[in-house]
């Protein structure tokens, strides 16, 4: 008697998936010359929060 | 980067732009400085990119202050450009004192940076402007 035997093989796949980040940002205020450590200026410009955008 | 193992089903990829908060008082003339570079870090020749930034205001009140939308109308149309006194990289955002006096808070923006042939379209920032009501005209 003959036998077979079968054995499913699971192969274990890895998939990578990189985020192409292809530019950089910073942003520099221009403020006023006037102000003083004591009198600091407003804030002229605010970035909201970060991502991989920013330098 | 990140590995995707086993039974994992879903990876977020792609950056959401920078978001921007712009304020100044209404009248005054302001400007920014946005420096570029490639993921090298390495700045950006700005005469290669055509610079382009449109305000507008939603048609319809936000909830939230400066939220972006394409239901909008064009305020303003500016061409930010790399002035002498830029480094490599650096282009400025300016606008002059009549130009801010038609804005509002919540108006919205954007700057975007196009290559020759529209090659390669990059947003380079998100935001709103906030304005301060001026006393002295």
């Amino acid at each position: 008697m003959r036998q077979a035997v079968i054995k499913d093989v699971k192969k274990q796949r890895l998939a990578s998936i990189k985020t192409v980040k292809t530019f950089r940002v910073k942003f520099i205020n221009i403020g006023i010359e006037s102000s003083t450590p004591g009198l600091p200026s407003p804030i002229g410009i605010a970035v909201i929060g970060f991502n991989n955008y920013i330098l | 980067m990140a590995t995707l193992r086993g039974s994992s089903r879903s990876y977020s990829v792609g950056n959401t732009p920078p978001r921007v908060a712009w304020t100044f008082v209404r009248g005054d003339t302001a400007a920014f400085k946005v420096y570029v570079t490639d993921d090298a870090k390495q700045p950006l020749n700005i005469p290669d990119w055509t610079i382009e930034m449109e305000i507008k205001r939603a048609t319809t009140p936000q909830s939230t202050v400066g939220t972006i939308t394409d239901n909008a109308t064009i305020i303003l149309t500016l061409s930010p450009f790399q002035d002498p006194d830029d480094s490599p990289g650096e282009f400025t955002v300016s606008i002059n004192s009549t130009q801010s006096a038609l804005l509002q808070t919540g108006d919205i923006f954007d700057i975007e940076l196009r290559s020759a042939q529209d090659q390669i379209v990059w947003t380079v920032a998100q935001g709103y402007v906030v304005v301060i009501e001026d006393v002295t005209n």
